[in-house]
């Protein structure tokens, strides 16, 4: 689906936080802020909810010590109990070394995974690239077409944005 | 009087596109004759290893000097020297990014790419040391024809595979996602075709919206969080190799953290020596500054103190514990035939860093050189010392021996650095050395601040 958005560009992180600060103070919605590198404090404007990550890494966690315990006890308690040296058949505690690895181990990959996934950075994906220069040195702001109104252009005009154009988004 | 002011982490203010630049032009422009003298230099040595590893494959590890009473020494110093390196890199990358250093941005990526390549040599040695490292899959728990026989996971060395592997994977994770943004700045820099399809490949369609960087941060922090106890587990759990086991100087609950200052210091030694070398070859000074070399040997001086400190603690409880096998092995180590390793070990580890308390020192180049290099000797020596003579004269004075390398083995060491420095070389040419991105951050604030 592609919708139109109004794009304005800033030269400088303080040019375009001005921006961002005028357009909250007379209500308009952001869609979104393009930058080379995070700009903070934005969250609250743009992305307000706490990232659910932290919950799936969590839960990766959870699955990959879970697993790695069972497969352990499976493999030596249970399908072929193996006499090592007279050790009990479930040494619970020389268990918990990989256990450990395998918590991290599907932790992070669960982690970054969601990452990918959720901010659709996936093999062969293009860029929705609504502007040159925005992975460089130029600092973009995007409204939504029918907030890009006269007033929001103005307000742009005002806080030194070098251009503004129509843009076609496909997310 | 002087006053203490916060150092300037890149030097001169460049502006944002100016940092890009920087970073790209290693890609794009003929290297330098210091960097072809360098690759030929690292690739030569990494030929003298592919002919060793391929001679002792074929012949099998006979060739190499190990005996009934020493059946564990030079793949093994190896192993643990290459693992220990790779742990000032995700400390860097994790440690102190949890801690908000930020004096980390410019050398995160290098240091990052030092681990991984690091991890990749060390495993090297277990594979060559299986003697069939065609079937080094046995070492997996997967279901085999065997019965299935299953994997004896109550081995240290078992654990070790999946830490290795688990390092591995997750430090290459981290690399590759801090690499994202770099990877879109310079695909929409690209006009060659090949660039443009590679680095878009690469950077799978960043954009650089806010949405993606907020939730990247949140990746980035939790992915910092779970490398640190994984970083000290992995060492740890090398060391657990000697101290599960019953032989007098291996059997100590001290080794894990032992090993795991070990590991810091001697990574924080080849981070001095691949950075020193990198800002030159490159000409990076003004990102990598004295101020970062002065910080890094500084967390040098702190964990080279640790190490000897453990080295202390070592020799009292020997003495103190008085079981009279350990303390055999001690004196052993001090006054007898490897007495050499051993004050060439306490020389490098204990003495040497000694030196970084000046500060003059600590922001020359010239001078933080040769200690770098003496730290990753020093620390060469100890993992040798720890495993050779608590080996070589055990329980039974009928099985002493002596041991010493074969060349097909100090070849094998010879190579591994070849891979290394090959790796490292490569790296520095063909991806961006340095975080642009976060490079860009420290850059604007930096502005902001002192405007």
């Amino acid at each position: 689906m592609r919708k139109p958005l109004l794009v304005a560009t800033f030269r400088s992180e303080p040019a375009l936080r001005d921006a961002v600060r005028r357009l909250v103070e007379q209500g308009v919605p952001i869609h979104d802020v393009y930058a080379p590198y995070p700009v903070h404090g934005l969250n609250r404007v743009i992305a307000p909810r706490a990232s659910r990550l932290p919950l799936a890494a969590l839960c990766g966690g959870i699955a990959g010590c879970a697993g790695a315990f069972a497969m352990e006890v499976f493999m030596a308690v249970i399908d072929w109990p193996l006499n090592v040296g007279g050790k009990p058949l479930n040494s619970t505690l020389a268990f918990v070394p990989i256990a450990f690895e395998l918590t991290i181990l599907s932790a992070a990959l669960t982690a970054a995974g969601a990452l990918l996934v959720r901010s659709k950075l996936l093999p062969g994906m293009r860029p929705a690239r609504l502007i040159g220069g925005v992975t460089d040195d130029t600092f973009a702001l995007a409204l939504r077409g029918r907030d890009g109104t006269h007033e929001a252009r103005r307000i742009l005009t005002g806080c030194a944005a070098t251009r503004m154009i129509e843009s076609e988004h496909s997310r | 009087m002087t006053t203490i002011q916060r150092p300037v982490w890149i030097e001169g203010a460049p502006p944002l596109r100016q940092i890009g630049d920087d970073i790209a032009r290693p890609l794009t422009v003929r290297p330098g004759l210091s960097w072809c003298a360098c690759l030929t230099a690292s690739a030569s040595a990494l030929a003298v290893g592919v002919v060793c590893v391929t001679y002792q494959i074929a012949t099998g590890i006979g060739t190499w000097g190990l005996n009934k009473t020493v059946g564990w020494a030079f793949d093994i110093t190896n192993f643990v020297f290459w693992i220990g390196i790779g742990h000032a890199g995700t400390l860097i990358s994790a440690i102190l990014l949890l801690l908000r250093q930020r004096w980390r941005m410019s050398i995160n990526r290098s240091a990052e790419a030092m681990t991984i390549f690091a991890v990749l040599c060390a495993a090297l040695f277990p594979v060559i040391h299986m003697g069939r490292p065609w079937l080094a899959f046995w070492v997996l728990p997967y279901p085999n024809s065997r019965g299935p026989l299953w994997v004896n996971f109550r081995s240290p060395l078992l654990w070790d595979v999946f830490a290795i592997n688990t390092y591995l994977i997750v430090s290459l994770t981290f690399w590759y996602l801090g690499m994202l943004p770099d990877f879109a700045m310079l695909r929409d820099r690209a006009v060659t075709p090949a660039r443009k399809l590679i680095f878009g490949a690469l950077s799978l369609g960043w954009d650089g919206s806010h949405r993606t960087w907020a939730r990247y941060e949140t990746a980035s922090l939790l992915l910092a969080g779970l490398a640190t106890p994984l970083v000290i587990s992995v060492h740890s759990i090398v060391s657990m190799d000697f101290a599960t086991s019953i032989l007098p100087g291996w059997h100590t609950t001290i080794f894990p953290p032992y090993f795991v200052a070990g590991a810091v210091y001697s990574g924080f030694g080849m981070v001095l020596l691949l950075l020193i070398i990198t800002r030159h070859v490159m000409g990076l000074q003004q990102y990598i500054t004295l101020h970062h070399l002065d910080r890094m040997a500084k967390i040098t001086l702190l964990t080279g103190s640790l190490v000897a400190l453990s080295y202390g603690s070592e020799w009292f409880t020997a003495w103190y514990g008085g079981n009279l096998d350990e303390r055999f092995v001690f004196v052993n180590r001090a006054i007898g035939p490897y007495a050499w390793a051993f004050w060439t070990m306490v020389v490098c580890n204990v003495i040497v860093p000694q030196c970084l308390w000046l500060r003059r020192i600590r922001l020359s180049p010239a001078a933080l050189l040769p200690i770098s290099v003496l730290i990753n000797v020093g620390m060469w020596f100890e993992r040798f010392v720890i495993i050779v003579t608590s080996l070589h004269r055990s329980y039974l004075p009928s099985s002493w021996v002596m041991y010493r390398p074969t060349m097909i083995e100090i070849g094998t060491l010879v190579g591994s650095f070849g891979l290394f420095f090959t790796c490292f070389l490569l790296f520095v040419r063909f991806l961006p050395v340095i975080a642009a991105w976060e490079v860009k951050s420290l850059a604007a604030s930096e502005v902001h601040a002192y405007a």
